[in-house]
């Protein structure tokens, strides 16, 4: 069991040397965008679930941890918990809406269910949410427990949501390996099969997609966080993209393979859209080429070769690598 | 052989489109029988055992199991309740070791919503499936891949996995299809083992093993049932063998 | 309020802050014009979403780009021919030709995988770059296309005002349609492709060769969607994103009407044209989003669409 919990250490070392070589703002920007990456993949690479409509659960987890902190002067555990509280309700109602829809009628019809939340920020409820403006105002914000820290400063932050992700970590890890995780296997290889093993084979998808969008409004509400506010397109249906793109980068069978991805995302995005106003350019060549050329990612591909390789070859760092994932 | 009726169907159809591949089929299973299901290609014998297992729903007709009418219910539930079946074309999670298969479906009689424990601490789970991997004798390759078994082990492999959801009918169509005859004489054993515990129907179209280990048979020409009887009688049926002769 | 974009065009004596029941007839009419124009524009899209989808499996997301290139198309040829029917032509076969090239080598290479994931994605990643690659050419702002002469302005008929471009729409849309339905019906080459969306085993084992079949559908839908923003193009405004937020709302019709059938695409457009064109004349803001409210009841109401088949799952 040790050993299990070994290979999270060692990513989370890993995470922590961050803003060593880049700086704080990528660093936490990676760990934000990682947390969702790999709530995304939850449906997507463990229960074969695709859903264009993420954004709705990671916008509403970054509005409601919004206006907890700037109409209510909660603490920002308060606010995350509201986050998770409406996220996961959202992820629920769509799913069970949804989940007797096939494959692709069901991702679409997410986004078009996520489209009416980016309207309703947009439009009827501007006076709260600020429109397209995108909610301002939120204070600097002050941890008081478990320790006092001030989150205006950079280090403080990137330590408050480093904690945050490896908590939320740690449950995906317990989920993913529990029972309803191996149901949740079962669901993407062999539907039917599953349920001529007696299993209501819906009720597995709207847990699958509840526990998603569970963590993907932690990940809104982190965003929150860590920008100081909440921009309008956090909603827009087109960004559910951004978590697909990242987990097909970094693998999406795989449980680190998001994270990794998100990783090389932000860095890139970060570094190229310096001289290029034409980033979508890049992200969607990226994933024609993803695709045609390595559909597993980056770890997932990994992966492949490993099982190909020699068992001479077994040792040492490729078996923890592949351990990794 | 009179034991109870556990599973009877009256006048059972089903229409796809403007075709009917069941018609008004009144069938009778008794406790503890070895049933085998035949009749030449397009009889209506994979479409029949999909209606009897909900996968299909029915058109018209009921379907009776102890007593109870379970035409219409969802597949999941017709499972829980007690009958399962193994798949024509296998049917198995190839990602997955031939162990998780097998527990993956033995988890059902126990939990279905549990998030929080490990897999490996459902220790009654996991007896349970090491014990079905045990019977169908394939406990020394538990941690091999599914979908790198060769075509028998794989079927053995369906089998268990509709055995591990405790049923008390198991519905087997065409087990030893692909078999060679080795493995096809291996099959009738392992079948007659399991009929001392459970209630079998099978689909076969090896006479051999239809004649060998049938107490009963059925008949399925273009969707009804043709004749039906002790494998003697059924032998010596001039319909039956017409039918044959002529189709197969 | 911006008005959005179905209204483009209207004159100013229809806006959003009309109260209902001091409407006219004649200008409801004329609203009612506009609608179906509208639906027409969203028949050409969701049937030649359909198409693709019966063939393919695939639910192309690239078809708002290929909708937004036919718009920039006619805009180019319409600069350099000066001819706008010629235009709208050329833009068509252009664009078809580009969503074959597409087909050819980007979707083909995923098909053997035999995972309807893979083309999706790569169909998403389209929708994310060729934007960019348009912008790089003609900027973000918006280019103006005119009505052409002879079409410009409406058609008096006693107190009704029938706005002339968008009749042309309508009966355009109608024509081709027609014509597809005939073609799919009657010819030799319609009745290969509707065996092969439902068949593509057999139709193989006759000998033909599937994968000719298949581009030659994906091209039909793909210029389907060209049209679609030719036609549109004097109505709206050709900027780089146009096809994004269209591909959802068109996908929307689509589901509507059945994914697969293309009668349903032809009523779910119509019926969605017409919801989307009245609700800008009294409730404008919301005209956006009603799409998605209609599809939320339909579908709960009748999960499969208007005429989708249950079999197709």
């Amino acid at each position: 069991m040790i050993k299990e919990y070994a290979h999270i250490a060692i990513v989370a070392l890993i995470l922590l040397t961050l803003p060593l070589w880049l700086n704080f703002t990528t660093a936490t920007d990676i760990l934000v965008f990682g947390l969702y990456a790999m709530a995304f993949n939850v449906a997507l690479g463990f229960a074969g679930i695709l859903s264009f409509g993420h954004a709705a659960f990671f916008g509403v987890g970054a509005y409601a941890a919004g206006l907890a902190l700037r109409y209510f002067g909660a603490s920002v555990w308060t606010a995350i918990f509201w986050a998770v509280l409406c996220a996961s309700l959202v992820a629920l109602l769509m799913g069970a809406l949804c989940v007797k829809k096939r494959g692709v009628y069901f991702a679409l019809l997410i986004a078009a269910f996520a489209q009416m939340f980016y309207f309703l920020a947009l439009s009827p409820l501007r006076f709260i949410t600020g429109g397209e403006d995108g909610l301002k105002g939120i204070e600097v914000l002050k941890l008081k427990f478990p320790v006092h820290a001030d989150l205006g400063h950079p280090a403080a932050l990137f330590g408050f949501i480093f904690c945050i992700l490896i908590v939320c970590i740690l449950v995906m890890h317990r989920f993913v390996h529990s029972p309803l995780g191996s149901l949740m296997k079962g669901l993407e290889e062999n539907e039917p099969r599953l349920r001529a093993c007696g299993y209501n084979t819906n009720a597995v998808k709207i847990w699958a997609f509840a526990v998603s969008g569970l963590f993907s409004g932690v990940a809104g509400a982190l965003y929150t966080v860590n920008l100081g506010y909440v921009p309008l397109d956090s909603l827009y249906w087109l960004n559910s993209g951004t978590p697909l793109v990242m987990t097909l980068l970094g693998g999406m069978h795989t449980f680190f393979g998001p994270l990794l991805g998100a990783g090389i995302f932000i860095f890139f995005q970060d570094n190229v859209s310096v001289y290029t106003a034409r980033w979508e350019f890049f992200v969607g060549a990226l994933v024609v080429i993803l695709i045609l050329i390595f559909p597993g990612g980056i770890l997932g591909t990994v992966k492949e070769k490993i099982a190909q390789a020699d068992e001479g070859d077994r040792q040492g760092i490729w078996f923890w690598l592949k351990k990794l994932s | 052989m009179a034991q109870k009726i556990i599973l009877e169907t009256k006048d059972l159809e089903k229409d796809f489109g403007g075709l009917r591949a069941v018609r008004k089929v009144s069938f009778a299973l008794r406790h503890g029988e070895i049933r085998s299901i035949i009749g030449p290609n397009g009889a209506g014998k994979t479409t029949f055992f999909n209606l009897l297992s909900g996968r299909l729903q029915p058109s018209a007709g009921s379907i009776f199991y102890q007593g109870r009418n379970i035409a219409g219910l969802p597949q999941h539930k017709i499972c829980r309740l007690g009958v399962a079946k193994s798949h024509q074309i296998t049917s198995i999670f190839p990602k997955l070791t031939v162990f998780e298969n097998v527990r993956l479906s033995a988890q059902m009689r126990v939990t279905r919503n549990n998030f929080w424990s490990r897999s490996q601490s459902l220790r009654q789970v996991n007896e349970r499936a090491l014990e079905i991997l045990n019977e169908v004798g394939m406990l020394a390759k538990k941690d091999i891949m599914a979908g790198n078994l060769p075509h028998g082990d794989q079927r053995y492999l369906d089998i268990a996995i509709a055995m591990a959801t405790e049923p008390q009918i198991l519905l087997l169509d065409e087990p030893t299809a692909g078999m060679t005859p080795a493995e096809t004489v291996e099959m009738v054993l392992f079948v007659q083992k399991l009929a001392k515990t459970l209630t079998i129907a099978l689909i076969e179209h090896d006479m051999g093993v239809v004649m060998h280990i049938s107490h009963y048979i059925t008949v399925l020409h273009n969707g009804a049932i043709l004749a039906e009887g002790a494998p003697e009688e059924i032998h010596c049926n001039q319909e039956v063998q017409r039918v044959y002769l002529g189709g197969h | 309020m911006a008005c959005s974009w179905p209204c483009a065009g209207v004159p100013s004596v229809v806006n959003s802050e009309s109260k209902m029941f001091h409407i006219p007839p004649n200008i409801l009419l004329m609203q009612a014009i506009i609608g179906l124009a509208l639906g027409a524009v969203f028949v050409l899209l969701a049937s030649g979403l359909s198409m693709i989808y019966g063939l393919m499996d695939v639910v192309n997301f690239a078809h708002g780009v290929f909708f937004m290139l036919g718009a920039y198309a006619v805009y180019q040829f319409n600069l350099t021919l000066g001819n706008f029917w010629v235009g709208v032509a050329l833009a068509v076969l252009a664009v078809a030709l580009l969503g074959a090239l597409t087909e050819i080598s980007l979707l083909r290479p995923l098909y053997k995988t035999g995972n309807l994931l893979y083309p999706l994605l790569l169909t998403f990643g389209l929708a994310l770059a060729l934007p960019d690659v348009v912008k790089m050419f003609y900027g973000l702002m918006p280019m103006p296309v005119n009505y052409p002469e002879g079409l410009q302005g409406s058609l008096l008929v006693g107190p009704l005002i029938v706005p002339k471009y968008r009749l042309f729409v309508i009966v355009l849309t109608f024509s081709v349609m027609f014509s597809l339905w005939l073609f799919l019906k009657k010819s030799n080459l319609g009745m290969i492709l509707r065996a092969t969306t439902t068949d593509k085993g057999m139709v193989d084992a006759m000998g033909i060769n599937v994968n000719r079949v298949v581009t030659l559908g994906f091209s039909i839908g793909i210029a389907l969607a060209a049209l679609g923003g030719a036609v549109a193009a004097p109505m709206v405004s050709v900027e780089p994103n146009m096809g994004v937020n269209i591909v959802l709302q068109c996908f929307v019709v689509t589901v509507v009407g059945g994914l697969g059938s293309l009668g349903g695409a032809v009523v779910s457009g119509v019926i969605i044209g017409e919801v989307v064109a009245f609700t800008s004349l009294f409730a404008g803001g919301y005209a956006d989003v009603v799409i998605y409210f209609v599809m939320a009841v339909i579908l709960l109401v009748r999960p499969r669409g208007l005429f989708g088949e249950l079999s197709r799952e």
